[in-house]
């Protein structure tokens, strides 16, 4: 039992309590700063941390349903491939700042104002190209779906 | 035979992960070490304008020191467009660097305005209508990730000192 909910622990500890803790304290102490950030930068923290919640919790499931499910049923497949999906989307939300929709294909664009008034053609803009790094992340997210479906075809033979 | 080929595969799942992960790190920490260090250096840069009236000509040089406090090696591209706020272009100047970690290299940039782009500076130096934008694009871990800042910058009063 506590074996099977190791990772479903470990999952919800690390992408839902901690974002949360981290999210309800950010806000409580650095309120004013944080909206100085976002009015200059673009860039939302408090935004960025409820989405690492919304994807935990959605891995979460996942992660219960594959640790109580049979290694041969549906159930198991179905939410091995989605916790890739969901581990492929929210690594590319990081490495990109949050900055979506471009950060999907590995590019991001930051503006930093240097007073909340200035218009964004004055502003400097920072362009970041990780394209190769989400190349990386693809394959290793291939490689993952793969070895899941092929587990799951084993588990079937052995049925 | 299975179970092998289901190892090799997480293994590999696996590596690409960490690859990407530690590329995405490398390469932010040799960035943000960069521009940590290059706050020292900007403070030494030149930046000359000389026109002359006769030939109906200028030209804008700027010399930047730029030190790769990084542990990786680092390609940098500056370029600066002079040009008019209704879009009209001045000049462009270009330069690139290979720098090594620890290196010290100075990025030479001049703009060559001509004279029809001349006449239109003296035309608009009352209106401060002159800006540029300068920009830079810095290449890391084998060019394979890249970082593109550009900055307007308002140089009207740069071009009342030329004569």
């Amino acid at each position: 039992m506590l074996k099977k909910m190791f990772f479903p622990i470990l999952n919800l500890v690390t992408l839902v309590i901690l974002p949360l803790i981290l999210n309800y304290y950010i806000t409580l102490n650095y309120k004013e700063s944080l909206e100085q950030l976002e009015t200059l930068t673009n860039i939302s923290i408090r935004s960025s941390l409820m989405f690492i919640t919304a994807i935990g919790i959605m891995i979460t499931i996942l992660s219960i349903a594959k640790s109580f499910s049979n290694k041969a049923s549906f159930i198991n497949l179905l939410s091995s491939l989605g916790m890739s999906l969901l581990w492929f989307l929210l690594l590319s939300f990081a490495i990109s700042f949050g900055q979506f929709p471009d950060g999907l294909i590995g590019m991001s664009t930051i503006y930093i104002k240097t007073s909340p008034s200035m218009p964004l053609s004055e502003a400097i803009v920072v362009k970041f190209d990780f394209r190769f790094v989400m190349i990386f992340l693809a394959l290793s997210l291939m490689f993952s779906m793969l070895s899941d479906t092929l587990s799951f075809k084993e588990g079937l033979k052995h049925k | 035979m299975n179970t092998k080929v289901l190892t090799f595969l997480r293994v590999v799942s696996f590596l690409f992960l960490v690859s990407a992960l530690i590329t995405v790190m490398a390469s932010l920490l040799n960035i943000s070490l960069f521009f940590l260090g290059l706050a020292n250096e900007v403070q030494n840069t030149k930046v000359s304008f000389s026109s002359n009236y006769l030939y109906r000509n200028a030209s804008l040089s700027i010399e930047m020191p730029i030190k790769n406090n990084g542990f990786l090696p680092l390609r940098l591209d500056a370029k600066i467009e002079l040009f008019l706020s209704n879009g009209s272009i001045l000049g462009i100047a270009k330069d690139t660097k290979d720098i090594a970690p620890g290196e010290l290299k100075t990025m030479s940039l001049t703009v060559q305005i001509e004279e029809s782009n001349f006449m239109k500076i003296v035309e608009n130096l009352t209106m401060k209508e002159v800006k540029a934008i300068v920009s830079f694009k810095l290449r890391t871990l084998y060019d394979l990730i890249s970082v593109n800042i550009s900055a307007p910058v308002h140089l009207s009063g740069a071009f009342s000192t030329g004569g």
